[in-house]
């Protein structure tokens, strides 16, 4: 087992090769070597720790994504949006614990996570106006009047479809 | 002494020039600090106008870098669809237009688009993609422009800038567009088609009275400079093509999809050049097959060989016969008409195939008999598609769930049906297909659902219990029957017993 404390000082004991899943978490082990100290996590809280727990250990044994998977250019345009139904149900969070998850999943190196976040945030943008994923998440429009209509002369086309 | 003198002077100029540079940077430092504050405070206080919390955890507090995790799954094969995520703010633009490779997929004709609006689409795409491979795709469905038309402006714009092409897929009504892309590919400069890795080219209209030569008569297909970096071919057309009349390093494919009108061994001459495919899709004439299957052949070897998928009119004999793949792991034989002989060949191909071979998908038709189950011992995933007998699918084009059919009819289904799948029934005597985990019956005819729902939920029940050294079932696919009555509500309660245990039921509605 692995003594983990979030950065609200909260404990958390998880079986080793759950945690693993995280690169970052491996790492540490790796260098610590056999010892019974605590894993200090100071970016990721306790609801968020709990939340990512849950999905290592509901893919735990599942083959790790190897570094250069997606990288490629040719990935790019294979890349799909599809989310399988467990993950879907995992990732049905406020949208603060989404990005959450995100930042945690990219700060402890847990890929598919990060995959399965980024994905949630895609098909959240999908097929909307500026405006409406503006006023989705709460992004101000911080473009200058002149900025702007430059933006819009320039991809008028985007408009006419 | 007027060399030190000189030595002190160099000396008091590099220092001087030291000094005027560090003073440069730290302005430079100065600067930049000075923006981040202003943009800082700009964008307080636009969110303070906007009535918006400024520390709470959003998007907007996603570093640069995991944005960009999440654009490319915005692009889908069309970066068009990057265009209103660019104009949503500064960092999200930044970040977009720094991101040159997202917008090298550019996707024309099936929007029904005026030629002004794809036009200027085309060239922001071009110029934001810079350098990075072009990636095109031209389909037909367009009012105002003609797919010539798009291939010829595509063209005009893609090569004023000799941008390299990795990737061209084009999609016609007429057999003439075909040729002409064929044709011109090889007269343009080298440096933008040199590393083309796949060309696909689709003609839908399949009734075309020309032979691809007949349309090219100086014969300079695909020539006279071969594509060294073709990887991935798609001839999905009518017309029959000749290896040697077609400039494509054929050895050098490592997937390759033909849909010419071609015999066997038309097909068998061209697979043996293909020494390196990992995938293929043929749709061979199988009309003589069982002539050729007399003659003496050469194999074609196909050692790297992973993934096949033959379409055919009728039971293909010949290729089966002379294809040597030992790795194999995926095989498709989707049969229009399944004739009484002629599965002699096929079935000993799948035997020959047995130790690789994990995904297979059949037609229905051809599962009359069980004796292409009774060697494949380590198959994890079997698809049986379309209908069960081809008289009797026939009848059943208006796809009615009907209950309005007759008994005999009925009856008939029933029993043809139920002898198709009762060899995959596990008894204490027969454990046919043991490492079966994956079931799947698509393309179902919906008058047939009776007899398969209950065929298949006999299979469940065999293979759920993982005894007598049969893999228990992970997943099964088919159309469930929407009456309510006992026996269905049986079935129904069994499923979600069996979900529970692990079982994935998905409905092919």
């Amino acid at each position: 087992m692995v003594l983990l404390v979030t950065s609200d000082n909260e404990q958390f004991n998880a079986d080793k090769d759950v945690v693993e899943r995280s690169v970052l978490i491996k790492n540490m082990l790796e260098d610590v070597g056999e010892s019974d100290q605590p894993i200090p996590l100071p970016n990721v809280s306790s609801s968020v720790l709990k939340k990512v727990l849950e999905y290592c250990e509901h893919h735990r044994g599942e083959p790790l994504p190897s570094a250069d998977a997606d990288q490629s250019q040719d990935e790019t345009r294979k890349r799909t949006t599809d989310i399988s139904e467990w993950d879907q149900k995992f990732i049905t969070v406020d949208q603060e614990m989404l990005f959450e998850i995100i930042l945690a999943a990219n700060y402890l190196d847990i890929k598919s996570l990060l995959d399965v976040g980024c994905k949630t945030v895609a098909n959240m943008i999908k097929g909307k106006t500026p405006e409406e994923i503006r006023k989705l998440f709460n992004i101000v429009n911080d473009f200058t009047p002149e900025e702007e209509a430059q933006i819009k002369k320039e991809n008028e086309w985007a408009e006419d479809r | 002494m007027s060399r030190r003198r000189a030595t002190r002077a160099q000396r008091g100029v590099k220092t001087s020039e030291f000094e005027v540079d560090e003073e440069i940077r730290l302005l430079d430092e100065e600067q930049a600090e000075a923006n981040r504050r202003f943009e800082e405070r700009r964008a307080r206080l636009l969110r303070r106008k906007a009535g918006l919390p400024s520390g709470s955890v959003g998007v907007q507090s996603m570093p640069p870098e995991l944005l960009s995790e999440v654009f490319p799954h915005l692009v889908n094969g069309d970066s068009r669809n990057l265009v209103w995520p660019s104009h949503v703010c500064r960092l999200w633009r930044e970040a977009l237009l720094r991101e040159a490779a997202l917008w090298r997929f550019i996707c024309v004709g099936e929007k029904n688009e005026q030629k002004r609006v794809s036009l200027a689409y085309l060239k922001t795409c071009i110029t934001r993609a810079r350098s990075r491979l072009l990636s095109f795709s031209i389909k037909p469905h367009n009012e105002y422009m003609s797919s010539e038309a798009y291939f010829k402006e595509i063209l005009k714009a893609a090569t004023t800038g000799t941008q390299p092409w990795e990737s061209f897929s084009f999609t016609t009504l007429e057999m003439a567009d075909c040729v002409l892309i064929l044709i011109t590919i090889p007269r343009c400069q080298p440096k933008v088609f040199a590393p083309l890795k796949n060309l696909s080219l689709t003609c839908l209209g399949r009734l075309q009275p020309w032979s691809l030569y007949t349309l090219d008569p100086q014969q300079t297909l695909l020539g006279p400079v071969p594509l060294q970096s073709l990887q991935t071919l798609t001839l999905d057309f009518g017309s029959s093509i000749s290896a040697a009349k077609t400039s494509v390093s054929w050895n050098r494919l490592t997937s390759l999809k033909l849909a010419s009108d071609m015999t066997s061994l038309a097909y068998l001459s061209i697979l043996c050049l293909c020494t390196n495919l990992e995938s293929c899709s043929i749709s061979p004439n199988t009309d003589f097959d069982l002539g050729y299957v007399t003659g003496s052949y050469e194999p074609a070897i196909l050692a790297k060989l992973k993934k096949l998928e033959l379409v055919c009119d009728s039971n293909p004999a010949f290729i089966p016969s002379l294809l040597v793949c030992p790795c194999l792991e995926e095989a498709t034989f989707k049969l229009n008409h399944c004739m009484e002989v002629g599965d002699t060949e096929l079935i000993a191909f799948l035997a020959k195939c047995e130790a690789t071979l994990r995904r297979l998908k059949l037609s229905a038709d051809f599962c009359r008999t069980d004796k292409w189950a009774g060697s494949m011992q380590n198959l994890e995933e079997l698809t049986i598609m379309g209908g069960y007998d081809s008289d009797f699918d026939s009848d059943d084009s208006s796809d009615s769930d009907s209950d309005d059919d007759s008994d005999d009819e009925d009856e008939f289904s029933d029993h043809t049906i139920s002898s198709f799948f009762s060899p995959l029934v596990v008894t204490p005597k027969k454990a046919l297909l043991p490492r079966l985990k994956v079931l799947q019956v698509i393309d179902q005819s919906k008058r047939s659902k009776n007899a398969v729902n209950a065929s298949l939920f006999q299979i469940a029940k065999s293979r759920m219990t993982g005894k007598r050294n049969v893999a228990k079932l992970q997943r099964i696919v088919f159309k469930m029957v929407d009456r309510t009555d006992a026996k269905m509500d049986q079935y129904r309660r069994q499923y979600a017993k069996w979900e529970k245990d692990g079982l994935q039921v998905e409905l092919d509605e």
